[in-house]
């Protein structure tokens, strides 16, 4: 069972390389004519845009044994809160396969499936640098990760899920300024949600759930994303 | 205790520095022209017929007060930041089943209300407090006064309580989260406005910047992340900061005698201050709140683990009245944070009195101090020594009234007696873990003490604590602890 469990998940495997290796190359190429068509904008200096919008999309990899790798996509606003700061609000959301058996030992393992997180997020970004094409920034944030499990055989008993929950995020990224107005935007953060396996339905409030009673997963996703920033 | 032991150690360095900066006395200009300085604890200032010093302030303009730019939407976003980094800590380092929250547990706390928490008595009667001392911070370091610190205090706790958390919002830690918060975070902020010298550079600026950060948390993290030092509120010449600090460094010995109730070692290891912020009988008084304050705290040795003893209480409001021969007299209203251990016998609570304080010269070089404090216990606690709980979960909650009274004689500069009482008469709640009745508690120090080199004295303290009871369920009677240490003291 478990041999064509991994034989299923090793099948996507293969074109999700192929893939990767695809949007990596777009995702360079785009780079680069950007950088070049960024030199005007790097004359101009620190941007005095306040707010702006923010789309990206990219991937996510969680850690957590039998979980693997997904699209992801996102969007949000940035308030630039001072010279080297700004505030993201962020809503995003991925989805990754789940091998059979995982997720926890006493809560059975979960079934072959998939497992989506939509995540409502808060980021500070810190800028390393404020002047120039070229803004590096360092972010640390904090969200609700609401997370969605959809087993392949959806007939099998009991119904399990996975427990919503507020996670902190660490990781940076870079802003490639084009124009006053438009910036290319490339994102990397370490999403940490440590919650556990339940059987539905729930019978009680989750307050009184005992976390130290859990069979603890800790669905630590890398989320890179390359996207386009917006100011008004 | 870690946090407490940093924290007496601070204010003790704190003392020593301001003591020994005494090239660059940080005096606030309106009280230039009747402070004096320092020379002995409960009597804070010398004989009027003494020559006042020459204010010199590093700022270098002593009658220029800085202005201070109000920032109360960073403030506000500083304490949310507070809150997430203590959850990411307790969260991911501590792993803490209580951080555990997601937007469920919101949704249920808001939905199912308040409750009493049981949370370890240290845990509830001093941490939170100090946790409500950063927020109080987070105000105060961006320019709030006192009233809108006392704000971000209760809006930190609040944010903490209700979403922070996976347990239920509880009355209790909101309220020693909050005012113990503004207590300590006040003297925290003063003291921090001691120690900090506009201008210093080098070894000097950065000692006094990592006291200073020490005492004033989010006020030093925000100096170190804008390199501002202008228009601070912690710096000299900020109207709020600058009253000269006097006080008392006790190391306690030998053990002269004590009562059947403590048992143990016969050593009792204490490290003792108390330090004078402004002066009790008001000369100087500027109006603001804790412009006059007072703390007194011991750290205890054993025999079973460290005790700590914290008593804190600063003038909110008050009217100085003029007394014959260079006396004073203070009547105020006081905010208090208490907490009082003994290694059988703890009580601690935030209250709030009316009280009047006073300096009385009889002769040349004799000072009399006095003092008398009647007002509301609003929450208070006590151990539940009839109850067989290892991890100290169990306390009585109650409110009730206190009352305090004390006297000091100094000759020549040194105070040679000093006597205090407290008294703390307890409702018990009828709440989880609280044991419904009635409490009277008395606490007695009696201090004598001889100069024998400088400002260095020997001397001998007796500590008596009674405590009354009737309980419920268990009836009335008492327990009754005494004391008698030797002592080496520093008076500056």
């Amino acid at each position: 069972m478990r041999n064509e469990t991994s034989e299923r998940a090793r099948k996507p495997a293969a074109g999700w390389a192929w893939t990767v290796g695809i949007a990596g190359r777009v995702a360079v190429g785009l780079t680069l004519a950007l950088a070049a068509a960024a030199g005007p904008a790097r004359a101009e200096g620190s941007p005095a845009k306040t707010f702006s919008l923010v789309i990206d999309a990219g991937a996510s990899f969680v850690h957590e044994p039998g979980f693997g790798h997904g699209w992801r996509y996102g969007g949000g606003v940035v308030f630039k809160t001072a010279k080297r700061a700004a505030v993201e609000v962020l809503l995003e959301r991925f989805e990754v396969p789940v091998d059979e058996g995982s997720g926890s030992v006493t809560a059975g393992g979960l079934g072959a499936g998939r497992m989506e997180m939509t995540s409502l997020v808060i980021n500070h970004h810190v800028y390393i640098l404020t002047r120039g094409a070229f803004l590096p920034f360092a972010t640390v944030g904090v969200g609700f990760a609401f997370f969605g499990y959809a087993p392949d055989d959806p007939t099998v008993l009991p119904e399990k899920g996975i427990v919503d929950r507020f996670a902190l995020q660490l990781g940076g990224g870079v802003d490639l300024r084009i124009s006053r107005r438009l910036a290319l935007t490339g994102r990397a953060r370490y999403n940490m949600a440590k919650t556990w396996v339940e059987i539905l339905p729930r019978t009680g409030p989750i307050r009184d759930q005992d976390p130290r009673a859990q069979d603890m997963m800790h669905l630590y996703a890398l989320e890179v994303g390359l996207g386009i920033k917006v100011s008004f | 205790m870690i946090a407490f032991a940093a924290t007496l150690s601070t204010l003790a360095l704190s003392a020593l520095i301001s003591n020994a900066a005494a090239a660059s006395p940080v005096v606030a200009p309106s009280a230039l022209t009747v402070l004096r300085p320092p020379t002995f604890s409960l009597a804070a200032f010398p004989p009027p017929d003494d020559p006042p010093p020459q204010p010199s302030n590093p700022a270098g303009s002593p009658s220029e007060p800085v202005k201070v730019r109000k920032r109360p939407f960073l403030a506000a976003a500083e304490v949310a930041a507070l809150n997430l980094g203590v959850w990411a800590f307790v969260h991911y380092v501590g792993d803490a089943f209580y951080s555990y929250i997601s937007m469920e547990t919101m949704s249920e706390n808001f939905r199912d209300g308040w409750e009493w928490d049981r949370s370890m008595y240290v845990v509830n009667f001093y941490h939170h407090p100090y946790h409500g001392y950063l927020y109080y911070s987070a105000g105060r370091a961006n320019g709030l006064g006192y009233w809108g610190s006392c704000l971000a205090a209760l809006g930190g706790s609040l944010m903490w309580e209700t979403v922070m958390e996976k347990n239920r919002g509880s009355y209790n830690d909101l309220i020693t989260t909050t005012c113990g918060g503004i207590v300590y975070g006040e003297i925290g902020h003063r003291f921090s406005g001691l120690v900090r010298r506009s201008g210093a550079r080098g070894l000097e600026r950065i000692w006094r910047e990592t006291v200073g950060a020490i005492l004033d948390p989010v006020g030093g993290l925000n100096r170190l992340l804008n390199g501002r030092e202008d228009n601070d509120p912690s710096l000299p010449g900020c109207p709020d900061t600058g009253h000269i600090l006097n006080g008392e460094l006790v190391v306690t010995g030998p053990v002269v005698t004590r009562s059947g109730e403590l048992t143990g070692t016969k050593a009792a290891p204490i490290l003792g201050f108390t330090l004078h912020y402004g002066d009790p009988a008001g000369t100087g008084w500027a109006g603001k709140p804790f412009d006059i304050f007072r703390v007194k705290g011991r750290l205890r040795w054993g025999p079973d683990r460290p005790h700590l003893t914290l008593f804190i209480h600063g003038a909110l409001a008050g009217k100085e009245l003029a007394a014959p021969n260079g006396g004073s007299h203070f009547l105020g209203v006081y905010q208090h944070y208490e907490y009082y251990g003994f290694d059988t016998m703890r009580v601690c609570g935030t209250s709030f009195t009316g009280g009047w304080n006073a300096r009385f010269i009889p002769a040349k070089n004799v000072h009399l101090t006095t003092g008398a404090r009647l007002g509301w216990l609003g929450l208070g606690s006590s151990d539940d020594f009839l109850a067989t709980d290892l991890e100290r979960r169990n306390y009585n909650l109650g409110t009730g009234w206190t009352a305090a009274a004390e006297a000091g004689v100094a000759i020549g500069g040194f105070e040679y007696f000093s006597v205090c009482w407290r008294h703390y008469g307890l409702y018990d709640l009828r709440v989880t873990g609280s044991r419904p009745g009635r409490e009277s508690w008395d606490i007695v120090l009696g201090q004598l003490e001889v100069p024998v080199w400088k400002r260095f004295g020997l001397g001998l303290t007796v500590e008596y604590c009674g405590r009354s009871y009737d309980f419920e369920d268990s009836g009335p009677g008492s327990r009754r602890l005494f004391e008698a240490r030797a002592f080496l003291a520093w008076q500056f």
